[in-house]
């Protein structure tokens, strides 16, 4: 099949607690709504393609997604604990060891993958298509409070390495450096306890954002450099998993409720228009769903 | 015409930091001569690869006895080092860029291991120099020409600091006092004379990142990481030498001049693969 030039990739795999259809719908609506880039693929598996045709009447389908994609893997134990706000916690497994496998499964000369969770509010990403660069992420981040994010998502560890976040993740398909790039990103995987420890950072979660980091620097050869390129925007805006969404009125303009990292009574609000943002509370954004497939459909 | 490299201040006590740096910068350049300036008699017959063993007689004021040590160099053109480093990485073409520029050329920044660019604030004696002069001067590495005239600053600033004296330049200075003289510290190092000729001379100095610095000494000032402030690097950074002999710190490799300060690294199994590299 020969590849079609430019589009958007995304990737659902239901867990049995989040609704990955239902975020990916989101998403991919996102897209068209604010991309000019915005030929869409979902990347899933059968049984959550079979719950997202309950979703998605056959009407809708076409200004959602422009191709799928059926991929039955096998998924890696992988426990995650998300939190819902500051007071409720749950954990579920996290299908993310395969990211790695998109680069030969995407159909696009020049792809830009991004999670589920990612919104779209505005066109600055369609800037990326028309550049040079082979691969691209974002490396800095700002909450939706404007803090820093905590210090192990600046780095992998104090004198560390820096972080970059595989939240969104740009290449082409033709380059060298890209295959490269995602085979180095493999590795780490399947190295991962051995990185761990030589990178020094804690958990058991794999994190695919350290894994795309130690990549980032072992092919700069493990030094800072400029091989892997900043996505347009150069700083990502995430609200936290503690973040609650009180409101949306229009799908990229939303109210959110901030907890005070240190104090979590403590909240402000925080108005997020016209922006793209990381939506880490998954749940936040499925309480709205109802709503928000009345918006993106009207 | 000569060209050549410096070691300054060599003894028996770093004899094998000496060692290493001689031969790693003979790795990188196979031509040019090298001499060290010792304050103890007879150090070259431990030495591979020295061109001239010049002695000199240690000064109780140490900062012109580093002055003196510089106008001692038998080359007509001199990269002079400190002996606490070593060389992992350096292009000497930049000697053609050096001979077109002025009577001394001092690097204009130094990093991190991990390649971020350090301040002068964070040291004790790059924040009295940065209150001074506005900026701070690195010489762990320093170019002179001296058919450019380079033995006039440094002859200047071995006077300076042979006969400082904090109460008789305070007084001397008192009515220039208007905001343009700087505060005169109680002693003087090196870095601060040269922060001085920089502001006095500029148009005999040249600052250029004619070597990468990576600096490892202790940040007395470093207020946000305490590590660097209360130990040294050793004790809290991972480090390893592999085969080939790259140095790596938390795996990222060291390329450049590196300033490691303290001895406690070169351990047995390091110099073995730095040896095995260098020789």
């Amino acid at each position: 099949m020969s590849k079609f030039d430019s589009g958007i990739l995304l990737i659902a795999y239901n867990n049995g607690k989040i609704d990955y259809e239902k975020l990916a719908l989101i998403a991919a609506r996102c897209v068209k709504l604010y991309m000019t880039n915005n030929h869409v693929t979902l990347l899933t598996d059968q049984p959550t393609f079979e719950a997202l045709k309950k979703e998605l009447p056959t009407s809708l389908a076409a200004e959602t997604f422009d191709h799928v994609i059926i991929d039955n893997v096998t998924h890696e134990r992988n426990t995650r604990t998300h939190r819902d706000s500051p007071w409720n916690e749950f954990t579920t497994q996290f299908n993310n060891k395969n990211k790695h496998s998109i680069f030969n499964k995407s159909p696009y000369e020049k792809t830009l993958m991004i999670d589920v969770d990612y919104l779209i509010g505005n066109d600055t990403l369609d800037a990326i298509f028309d550049t040079d660069s082979e691969v691209a992420m974002y490396k800095q981040a700002i909450s939706v409070r404007n803090y820093q994010p905590r210090i192990w998502e600046q780095k992998l560890h104090p004198d560390g390495i820096d972080m970059w976040w595989s939240t969104a993740v740009y290449w082409r398909s033709d380059s060298e450096l890209a295959k490269l790039f995602f085979g180095v990103w493999e590795h780490v995987k399947e190295n991962y306890n051995y990185y761990k420890w030589l990178y020094k950072f804690p958990g058991v979660l794999f994190r695919t954002d350290y894994a795309v980091s130690i990549a980032v620097h072992i092919l700069n050869g493990h030094r800072q450099g400029n091989l892997i390129h900043e996505l347009p925007g150069k700083v990502m805006l995430f609200s936290e998993q503690i973040d609650d969404i009180a409101d949306f009125k229009k799908i990229n303009d939303m109210l959110l409720i901030c907890p005070d990292p240190k104090e979590l009574w403590k909240n402000i609000a925080s108005r997020i228009k016209n922006e793209n943002v990381h939506v880490m509370n998954k749940m936040a954004i499925l309480r709205h769903y109802p709503k928000i497939k009345e918006m993106i459909y009207d | 015409m000569t060209e050549g490299y410096l070691i300054v201040n060599c003894t028996m006590k770093n004899l094998t930091q000496v060692e290493l740096l001689i031969k790693s910068i003979r790795w990188f350049d196979k031509h040019r001569p090298i001499s060290i300036i010792t304050h103890e008699d007879n150090l070259k017959k431990y030495l591979l690869y020295i061109d001239e063993e010049i002695y000199l007689k240690p000064n109780k004021i140490l900062t012109a006895t580093y002055f003196h040590s510089l106008l001692a160099s038998p080359y007509t053109k001199t990269i002079a080092f400190n002996p606490d480093q070593i060389l992992t990485n350096f292009n000497i073409d930049v000697w053609e860029n050096l001979r077109g520029m002025n009577s001394i050329v001092m690097p204009k920044t130094k990093s991190n291991f991990n390649g971020d660019l350090l301040d002068y604030s964070l040291y004790t004696h790059g924040s009295i120099e940065q209150k001074s002069f506005g900026e701070g001067s690195i010489i762990d590495a320093i170019f002179f020409n001296k058919d450019k005239g380079c033995d006039y600053v440094f002859g200047m600033a071995a006077l300076i600091s042979y006969y400082y004296n904090q109460n008789q330049f305070i007084d001397f200075f008192a009515d220039k006092e208007n905001n343009v003289m700087p505060p005169f510290p109680k002693y003087l190092w090196p870095e601060w004379v040269m922060s001085l000729m920089y502001k006095i001379l500029e148009l005999k100095i040249t600052k250029f990142d004619f070597i990468n610095l990576i600096d490892l000494s202790v940040r007395e000032n470093n207020y946000t990481n305490n590590k660097w402030s209360s130990m040294t690097w050793p004790e809290f950074l991972s480090y390893w030498v592999n085969e080939q002999g790259d140095i790596k710190i938390e795996n990222y490799v060291q390329l450049g001049l590196v300033k490691y300060n303290t001895s406690a690294w070169l351990t047995d199994s390091t110099l073995i693969n730095l040896r095995k590299k260098f020789i």
